[in-house]
């Protein structure tokens, strides 16, 4: 069975993961245009190192096909699943690691900014400082940070990722930010922070 | 400043920065697109063979029955086994033409196993 499908289809995750496991390729290719994107960011993120991501974004994608047959509809979104699968293995990886620290230049790699563009020049900049600073954090403050910021995930969706509850999800995110804004204050003129 | 206004504070110090990393947001290369897909596929293609149904195990009957040259074989056993119950239960015990005479004759086609036979005991 196909459908003409393409990665804009209004078609959920979840009824696009019910074809996938009945056979239809079409579905694969949404699926993949879809998540792999947001997995590959949300690990680099994470992580600091697009090539530990790419890994982890294939790895968390494996699972999921794997996953397929077996999903019980209406149980869970497959994105709030995907998060934890990934951030599950990040933080193997991080423990795997030698003392979890990343490299300076590690950073995930943004497109090629054009270099005649002042506001994408800031934004990279803007983007590798906050990378940087993120690196610094404990693990699960940089998750739920990461989640709630920059995912757009509602705190009862990163409870539910991260296996805690709303409450420790905000206490996390809090801890999470001022130890950001100390670490971005020092570069507050270059970065033209809380400057807009 | 109370913690509530300095959370906002900072929450609105930082949104450019959250912004900024949506936009710089890494793209997948198309080296890992390709090998998630294939991964896809392969995954589709596993659970295809696990659900498609096993063929039926032939019995004894169908090994007999294709022992024999298979159903035209078996059609052409049955219609001889037919004739062979019709030739026993049709034909009169003697054929005609066929009585034996006075003149007739016996062949002895093995006289020394008649003898061994008969001298054995």
């Amino acid at each position: 069975m196909t459908m003409p499908l393409d990665a804009s289809s209004d078609l959920s995750d979840e009824d696009l993961l019910d074809a996938f496991a009945r056979g239809d390729r079409a579905a694969a290719r949404v699926l993949t245009l879809r998540l792999t994107p947001r997995v590959l960011a949300h690990a680099g993120r994470l992580l600091g190192s697009r090539a530990e991501a790419e890994e982890v974004a294939q790895e968390a994608m494996l699972r999921l096909w794997r996953q397929a047959p077996d999903w019980r509809a209406g149980e869970a979104r497959v994105t709030t699943w995907l998060y934890r699968v990934a951030a599950n293995l990040c933080i193997d990886r991080q423990r795997r690691a030698r003392g979890g620290t990343v490299a300076l230049d590690a950073v995930p790699e943004p497109p090629d900014p054009a270099p005649d563009a002042p506001a994408r020049m800031q934004d990279r900049a803007r983007a590798e400082a906050l990378q940087a600073a993120l690196a610094q954090l404990p693990v699960r403050q940089r998750q739920a940070v990461v989640l709630r910021h920059i995912e757009g995930c509602a705190n009862l969706e990163i409870a539910e990722i991260m296996d805690t509850t709303i409450e420790a999800v905000e206490s996390l995110t809090t801890r999470g930010r001022r130890a950001l804004t100390r670490a971005l204050a020092a570069r507050k003129e270059e970065l033209g922070y809380v400057d807009e | 400043m109370s913690m509530s206004d300095e959370d906002n504070w900072q929450e609105a110090a930082l949104a450019p920065f959250f912004d900024a990393a949506r936009r710089q947001a890494p793209t997948p290369s198309t080296d890992l697109m390709a090998r998630v897909l294939e991964d896809a596929e392969a995954a589709q293609a596993r659970y295809a063979a696990a659900t498609r149904p096993a063929a039926p195990r032939a019995g004894l009957w169908a090994h007999i029955r294709q022992g024999l040259g298979g159903w035209p074989a078996m059609t052409g056993l049955a219609a001889a086994g037919l004739a062979g119950v019709w030739i026993g239960l049709a034909l009169p015990e003697v054929l005609p033409g066929l009585e034996p005479t006075a003149g007739d004759y016996v062949v002895d086609i093995a006289p020394d196993l008649a003898l061994e036979t008969g001298g054995g005991f």
